[in-house]
């Protein structure tokens, strides 16, 4: 237990997180320049949003409802966006963020106008979690239960917990990014949350600890 | 150091690792692949925390990206979907009444195109010498068999078996319709001038630049399932009142007698539309929809003996397959027998069902 090592690679991610940050454009100076000359009126700006969170959108957009009824909210979604360039806000944080804030808030408003459907349709189960095409990785039988034990372990997640899960482990979001998704106060509750689903899958942990050859 | 902090918790609750795994870039790459070297006892954790996330997948759907260039050009243009859903409490009343005017006007649109129909036929009656000929085509698949084509208007057209669809040769300048008895899939060429009109049976379908599908083989409801774009679907008959029922995408209406009783629900697009890519699908199927569909996929006739429960339903998917295997599948699923001599199929119930 060295104090001193953890301190390091502390800076270490700090500091990668700068340079990675500039890199992708993530929370940075990019997705503002962006924002502001769509703002400002400047088409391509807007073409070049659309086009690098398109599919973005409709994957997390699917988690709720039908592609068709998605793609409908993001045609929406876009034509009222560019409509009132002029007045939207500045970009706190980065673009994807408030475009997946947007699309959630207009997909929720749609389905809870539609009528009671079918068992099947997805909005009864949002942010379901299925296991990925079987891959290289699955060796073996005991291997298999593990990984079914930890499918299992997801599956019993409850919808909140299956909505962080998709924007944390999925996505990839901030801890602050999970808190706007969500709608939180504070940043901490978004902590907890992951803490909370890491110590649920907690006991699949332990099995899977035994062996976990990659 | 052997128990230090990076145990699985603390690797998956770490945003940068997670963002890694999930998609790795040249410089997460570098950054990591270090840090692994320099911490050798981590090693375990760091792959199982891996190995974890890795798992960690969401439903996602295989057409999306398909519209992709049409939503921009639609959003460009300003257009709004079917759902467009303003900010509620902003309402006025006149934009809440505005649904049911458009339908009205929509309604109006159409009595006033029936009429011209009907005026249009009228003469054709008395002045039979003076009326321009259309000459028809028409396209049937017998049992067994499918095919594509493309109307004169370059819609494409997925005919299925024991279907039949005519059309005229050349579309006229106000309006282009086709008559279909059984099942097609049509993917609708944009004309905002012509209306593209399918009459089945005693119902007729309104299309507003689309790719949908009906199913209209005789004595058997007609359902028209929409995949994008508008459909209006309106009775044929111009005695009824036509209000027309409108469609969204993933929407299907299913018009049993009569029209009134039309009931608009969800589809699911592999029961409806994966026919085309040659996908039987059953899902919930009653012993009577299996039979039809299996007779007319294979152009065989189906003879059950034994009583078949009401409860009875299969679910299933078979691409591509013959009718053998598809039999064995149900036999393996539903304890049943079978036998096939030439195009006659003797299905056994087993009494313990």
């Amino acid at each position: 237990m060295s104090k001193g090592s953890s301190q390091t690679y502390e800076n270490h991610l700090a500091r990668f997180e700068a340079r990675s940050n500039v890199a992708k454009g993530l929370n940075g100076a990019e997705d503002i320049l962006i924002w502001q000359k769509f703002k400002d009126g400047d088409e391509s700006a807007f073409v070049y949003i659309y086009n690098t969170y398109f599919e973005d959108l409709c994957h997390f957009g699917v988690q709720y409802a039908q592609l068709p009824i998605v793609e409908d909210c993001i045609q929406d979604m876009f034509v009222s966006l560019r409509g009132k360039r002029g007045q939207l806000p500045d970009i706190k944080h980065a673009i994807r963020l408030y475009l997946f804030q947007a699309l959630k808030r207009r997909i929720l408003n749609v389905l809870k106008k539609k009528k009671p459907m079918f068992s099947d349709d997805l909005s009864q189960y949002p942010f379901e979690v299925i296991p990925p095409h079987e891959s290289l990785l699955i060796i073996n039988q005991s291997q298999k239960d593990k990984l079914s034990r930890l499918d299992q372990a997801l599956r019993g997640l409850n919808e909140k917990q299956r909505e962080v899960v998709y924007y944390f482990f999925y996505k990839g979001m901030s801890y602050e990014e999970v808190q706007n998704m969500m709608g939180y106060d504070h940043v901490k509750s978004a902590r907890n949350m992951v803490y909370r689903i890491i110590k649920s899958l907690q006991k699949v942990f332990v099995m899977v600890v035994l062996c976990w050859p990659l | 150091m052997k128990d230090s902090n990076y145990n699985i918790d603390y690797f998956l609750s770490n945003k940068y690792f997670v963002s890694w795994v999930k998609k790795p870039t040249e410089e997460s790459d570098i950054f990591w692949q270090r840090w692994l070297k320099n911490h050798p006892e981590s090693h375990e954790e760091f792959k199982k925390a891996q190995a974890i996330i890795l798992r960690i997948n969401f439903q996602g759907d295989q057409r999306i990206g398909e519209r992709k260039e049409e939503l921009l050009d639609l959003i460009l243009r300003e257009r709004k979907s079917q759902h467009y859903v303003e900010g509620e409490s902003k309402k006025t009343l006149v934009l809440k009444l505005l649904p049911t005017l458009f339908r009205l006007a929509a309604a109006c649109v159409v009595v006033i195109l029936m009429a011209t129909y009907l005026f249009s036929e009228f003469p054709v009656k008395n002045y039979p010498g003076e009326v321009q000929t259309v000459a028809f085509r028409t396209k049937s698949n017998p049992k067994g068999q499918k095919s594509i084509f493309f109307l004169p208007d370059k819609t494409k057209v997925i005919l299925n078996a024991a279907s039949q669809i005519s059309f005229p040769e050349e579309f006229n300048a106000n309006s282009r319709e086709v008559f279909l008895e059984g099942e097609a899939f049509f993917d609708v060429t944009h004309d905002a001038n012509r209306k593209f009109l399918v009459r089945s049976g005693e119902v007729v379908t309104e299309v507003h630049g689309t790719a949908f599908n009906v199913q209209a083989y005789s004595g058997e409801p007609v359902s028209i399932a929409l995949q994008r774009g508008l459909v209006s679907v309106y009775p044929a008959l111009a005695g009824q009142p036509t209000i027309p029922q409108y469609l969204k995408p993933g929407e299907m209406i299913t018009v049993s007698k009569d029209f009134e009783t039309a009931v608009i629900s969800q589809f699911d697009f592999e029961e409806m539309l994966g026919w085309q890519e040659g996908k039987l699908v059953f899902k919930r199927a009653t012993m009577e929809t299996l039979i039809k569909r299996l007779e007319r996929w294979f152009d065989v006739e189906i003879e059950v003996e034994g009583k078949v429960k009401d409860s009875w339903k299969i679910n299933g998917i078979f691409k591509n397959e013959n009718l053998v295997n598809v039999l064995e599948g149900v036999r393996y699923a539903r304890n049943i027998d079978y036998q096939i001599n030439g195009n006659k199929v003797t299905i056994r119930i087993k009494n313990n069902q």
